[in-house]
């Protein structure tokens, strides 16, 4: 035991001691890790063994080796470049090539970058052929990694790796973690240290465009919102799914099945799988929105569940505000799907809230098809039913998919159906297959980085970590960040992905959990915007919006309260001037100053805060800019941002 | 309020008054009462300095009877108390006519209040005042994850006693401890607030309102817990009234207060009224535009025609310094009566006030519809900010 005291004094004194500096930064392992030998790594210098001091006279010998090379090119110039983002070496070599003319040096890197990148993932294939991981996923990680190496040692070849990674390799006289469970050998490296050669190799370097350009086949990533009604079977459906997906362990479905039973709710097993809170379990319904990652044949998925009931519809926006695509979940009971699509019923709310949100797809998955018989009746009369009304929100033929599912049974989930019930009348294909179908969104990958913070907490050994988006941009790991609108600096320790993953930067489109250092709990929270120092986003207590004005019991007037929403804000507003109406059509002024909206109107309206919120305008940003207003616990109207005063 | 003595001629209106403010509620009419001009006794504390005939100075605190006429007056919510500023217009041995001096209206403490005209909105307030028997203090508590307040309504105010604002971490794959801790964390600190801030001894009632189930999460927590702390609480079970909001802002209060459960229980209370006559205004204007409007022209235009039924107007309008501004107002409330209308004057500090302040402080329902005035609205609606 008293081995084990002292790793978790280690850990205590790491966070504390070490603030300022960058952990986490992991580099790659070359070779496949054993899993039995895997759980027996730990920390740099947990045990002052031996090997510890080899591995400091190793990376002193690359040292000194580079600060030989150095007066041989003009140490100003090189520095030049250098921070703009090129690898040392090929730095150097271009330097001396052209007697230390920066300007042709850089056009030489320049040039030769593009082969560079062919170079590199050539032999991250072949790299990533010898383990037996997933080729996409270890083509970025290791033309990262290779990036990392030949930024930091002397040597051009990014084939030798094995030279500067040795600080991390395994060291069987690591006392056993018992605080982490270690997933696989990639989570190995994750370790929150900072490895002597990690700390040479700043990741600010990597060419994250670069590589993103470069990894074309990569599997995309698509982020998916699941919404509708209330006990429509969303969570089930979802659950279900990741266990075919094989994303549950056996023990943890088989727990959650007992333990359901006991509370006489068998059925809820699977939802279990993502409602995971007390309050959540006891009541049979989801309350916020439970997020998880998974991978298909040809995607990676990342899954928002949100919650159906009416209460929880912010909570719904927080989530359905991130996503690309939207599975709608619906009854298809005799009464279940009545309820959910009447007035009243969250199916048409939400409809027009995702609708509103941007979201382009939407998936219509009929549920509990078991309990009609797999009628092909049911389906073409839900389907007409439905298709009618999302044809009126906006959505086009071609954006629509239905398709016909159990969540329970697991129907038509991840295999095509068998059921000789369905197939006698419906061909098409699974859910998956559907997802797989599905165009990738276009990111922001050059517009300036944006993330939108969805929680703030605690991580029992990385310390304080914040979880969120990027909607826009790139970020590297040790970069300096501004957390909007407080304007508190912090640092980026390390990053990790949803599962636990870490990460040296992280692109437009990803969900990730940034471990800051330099602020507290205090100064961050849901709804900040983390950008970097030299692209703030705009903060304004007041901006103009075009709205469009929902179905709506009373009309909105001057001085109207509401709450106004966007991405996972939520935050009391008031509309304070009604500038226009404007036809829908064409958009041209109907009415200045109108004395009060009512439903179906568009309108120009000035809203005002009590606090100050970060925006963009809608055609710089598509999430930052959409906003919608609630009232009484409805959505009155939603709109985009036109000016920001 | 107690009202001790009342002076005033109704030839012209002028007259005196005598008080004594009970309770910090008071304080808030007594500064809907005064305005600038206006000329009030009472007794206060002044340091005087005298001068021997060697020069030495000495200086004392003296109790004194002091009569000035008011210039500025300042009204902290929050602390309830009233400073009035303004010139001493009485010979005094003290004082020095025509020296500045600030009196802080204090509880308990008489004072008389001089006007030179005393209207039907001022008569209106102290009557309004003086009524002891309306007073039911109500608490109400609206709440969603990381967010509460705890306010207590009055008949004329709604006061924010706290805010809490937590940040509450999400629940995680595989992991809700966070979550789980973060929630007990703030039931912990809305149930300290709840004990700090309302006075079980006075509130009859207290709303606790929220999305979802944290309501039940919250008064099972505090009700079920061992922990001492929160006995109060727990000995005063049966006053706790659980309603649904849609937030757990500010102005949920109204949205809690027109409730139609929890209106029939506080019918009397003015906040409820109040926010029924605004429902009232909105569903008029979907149903029949051309009988609701606001505005100040509006509703001039409006009452010239004694087209208004009911009239809602908030208070603030009548504390204008600018006082042909207030005579305006005082004139349209007293049109509408002469004509049989009802007029409801909202308390800016009530949430369903403040709502109406930002609709430009003046609504009205017609009794018939004018159509013609919704021309009117294009060039009167002139924003000043």
């Amino acid at each position: 035991m008293s081995r084990h005291r002292i790793v978790r004094n280690y850990i205590g004194v790491d966070s504390e001691y070490y603030e300022d500096e960058v952990f986490g930064r992991s580099v790659e392992e070359d070779s496949p890790l054993s899993p039995s030998l895997s759980q027996f790594i730990y920390n740099r210098g947990s045990v002052p063994d031996e090997q510890h001091g080899i591995t400091r006279s190793s990376v002193d010998c690359v040292q000194e080796e580079e600060e030989m090379e150095l007066p041989e090119a003009d140490e100003e110039a090189l520095n030049t470049m250098y921070d703009m983002g090129f690898e040392m070496d090929l730095c150097k070599d271009a330097l001396l090539q052209y007697d230390n003319d920066v300007t042709r040096a850089l056009n030489h890197v320049i040039e030769n970058g593009a082969q560079q990148h062919v170079q590199e993932d050539r032999q991250s294939q072949s790299n990533a052929a010898q383990q037996g991981r997933t080729v996409q996923e270890d083509q970025l990680a290791t033309a990262l990694q290779s990036r990392l190496q030949v930024g930091g040692s002397g040597d051009s070849t990014p084939t030798n790796c094995l030279t500067p990674v040795k600080s991390t390799t395994p060291r069987s006289g690591s006392p056993p973690s018992t605080r982490r469970p270690l997933r696989d050998p990639a989570s190995v490296n994750s370790t929150p240290t900072a490895t002597p050669k990690a700390k040479k190799s700043r990741p600010k370097d990597i060419d994250v465009l670069g590589i993103l350009n470069s990894k074309t086949d990569e599997k995309p990533l698509i982020n998916v919102a699941v919404v509708g009604h209330v006990d429509a079977g969303k969570s089930t459906l979802m659950g279900h799914l990741l266990c075919l997906l094989g994303h549950v362990s056996k023990k943890e479905l088989h727990k959650n099945k007992t333990e359901s039973q006991k509370l006489g709710k068998g059925s809820f097993a699977y939802a279990w799988v993502l409602d995971e809170t007390g309050e959540e379990r006891e009541r049979g319904v989801t309350i916020d929105v439970a997020q998880t990652k998974f991978q298909t044949s040809k995607k990676t998925v990342n899954l928002l569940d949100a919650p159906g009931h009416k209460d929880f519809v912010p909570n719904m926006i927080s989530g359905a505000s991130q996503a690309d695509v939207a599975i709608l979940v619906v009854d298809s009971t005799p009464g279940g799907f009545e309820a959910g699509f009447e007035q009243g019923g969250q199916t048409r709310e939400h409809v027009v809230l995702v609708r509103a949100l941007g979201v382009q797809t939407l998936i219509v998955a009929v549920n509990k098809m078991e309990n009609v018989g797999w009628r092909r009746k049911r389906y073409d009369h839900i389907s007409s039913e439905l298709g009618v009304f999302l044809k009126s929100v906006g959505f086009k033929n071609n954006e629509l998919i239905f398709i016909p599912v159990s969540g329970l049974e697991g129907e038509n989930l991840m295999e095509k159906c068998q059921n000789p019930a369905l197939t006698e009348w419906y061909s098409g294909g699974s859910l998956v297959d559907v997802i797989d179908s599905l165009d990738p969104p276009k990111r922001c990958y050059d517009r300036p980085f944006r993330l939108v913070v969805t929680d703030v907490f605690k991580h029992p050994q990385m310390g304080l970590s914040v979880a969120g988006k990027v909607d826009s941009g790139f970020l590297i790991v040790g970069t300096p960040v501004v957390v909007m609108p407080g304007g508190t600096t912090a640092m980026v320790k390390s990053m990790t992905t949803v599962d636990d993953k870490c990460v040296d930067y992280s692109v437009a489109g990803e969900q990730c959990i940034l471990v800051v250092g330099g602020t507290d709990q205090t100064k961050i929270h849901n709804g900040n915007v983390i950008c970097e120092s030299h692209s703030r986003v705009r903060t304004t207590l007041k901006f103009k919006a075009r709205v469009l004005v929902f179905n709506i019991d009373i009309p909105i007037t001057k001085g109207f309260p509401i709450d106004l929403h966007y991405q996972t804000v939520n935050e009391p507003a008031v509309i304070s001037r009604l500038i226009s109406t404007h036809s829908k059509s064409n958009g041209q002024v109907l009415k200045a100053k109108p004395r009060c909206l009512t439903k179906n109107q568009v309108a120009l309206v000035e809203i005002k805060c009590e606090r100050a919120i970060c925006l963009e305008l809608f055609k710089d940003s598509k999430s930052l800019g959409r906003i919608t207003c609630r009232y009484g616990g409805n959505t009155i109207a939603a709109g985009m941002v036109i000016e920001i005063t | 309020m107690k009202l001790l003595n009342k002076y005033i001629d109704y030839k012209n209106g002028n007259g005196r008054m005598t008080f004594i403010p009970e309770e910090g509620e008071d304080l808030w009419h007594v500064y809907n009462l005064i305005a600038a001009g206006d000329v009030v006794r009472c007794t206060t504390l002044r340091k005087v300095v005298t001068e021997s005939s060697t020069g030495s100075t000495n200086a004392q605190r003296v109790k004194t009877n002091l009569t000035i006429e008011v210039e500025s007056i300042s009204y902290d919510v929050e602390a309830m108390s009233l400073a009035l500023k303004g010139r001493n217009v009485e010979e005094n041995q003290y004082v020095k006519m025509g020296a500045y001096h600030t009196l802080s209206l204090e509880l308990q403490r008489k004072f008389t209040l001089t006007k030179e005209n005393w209207d039907a909105i001022a008569l209106e307030r102290v009557e309004e005042a003086c009524d002891s028997g309306k007073t039911a203090d109500l608490a109400a508590v609206v709440l969603q994850e990381g967010l509460a307040h705890v306010c207590l309504v009055r008949q004329s105010m709604t006061i924010t006693k706290a805010k809490i604002e937590l940040p509450i971490p999400r629940k995680r794959r595989g992991s809700c401890t966070n979550h789980d801790k973060a929630m007990l964390r703030f039931f912990d600190t809305v149930g300290n607030a709840m004990i700090r801030h309302l006075d079980f001894s006075v509130v009859k009632c207290v709303l606790v309102a929220s999305p979802g189930f944290v309501k039940d999460k919250l008064m099972e927590h505090v009700l079920s817990t061992e922990r001492s702390e929160f006995k109060t609480l727990q000995e005063n079970k049966s006053i706790f009234v659980f309603c649904h909001s849609s937030s757990g802002h500010k102005h949920a209060v109204s949205e809690v207060l027109s409730d139609p459960n929890i209106t029939a229980r506080l019918s009397d209370t003015k906040a409820a009224g109040e926010v029924r006559a605004l429902g009232e205004f909105y569903t008029m204007l979907k149903n029949e535009p051309a009988r609701a409007f606001y505005g100040p022209a509006q509703c001039l235009a409006a009452s010239e025609q004694e087209a208004i039924d009911t009239l809602m107007v908030t208070d603030s309008l009548f504390r204008s310094t600018d006082l042909a501004e207030r005579k305006k107002y005082v004139q349209l409330v007293e049109d509408v009566k002469g004509y049989g209308g009802t007029v409801h004057i909202f308390s800016s500090l009530h949430t369903s006030g403040e709502k109406l302040a930002l609709l430009t402080g003046v609504a009205a329902l017609l009794r018939f519809p004018m159509p013609e005035l919704e021309d009117l609205a294009v060039d009167s609606d002139s924003d000043s900010d």
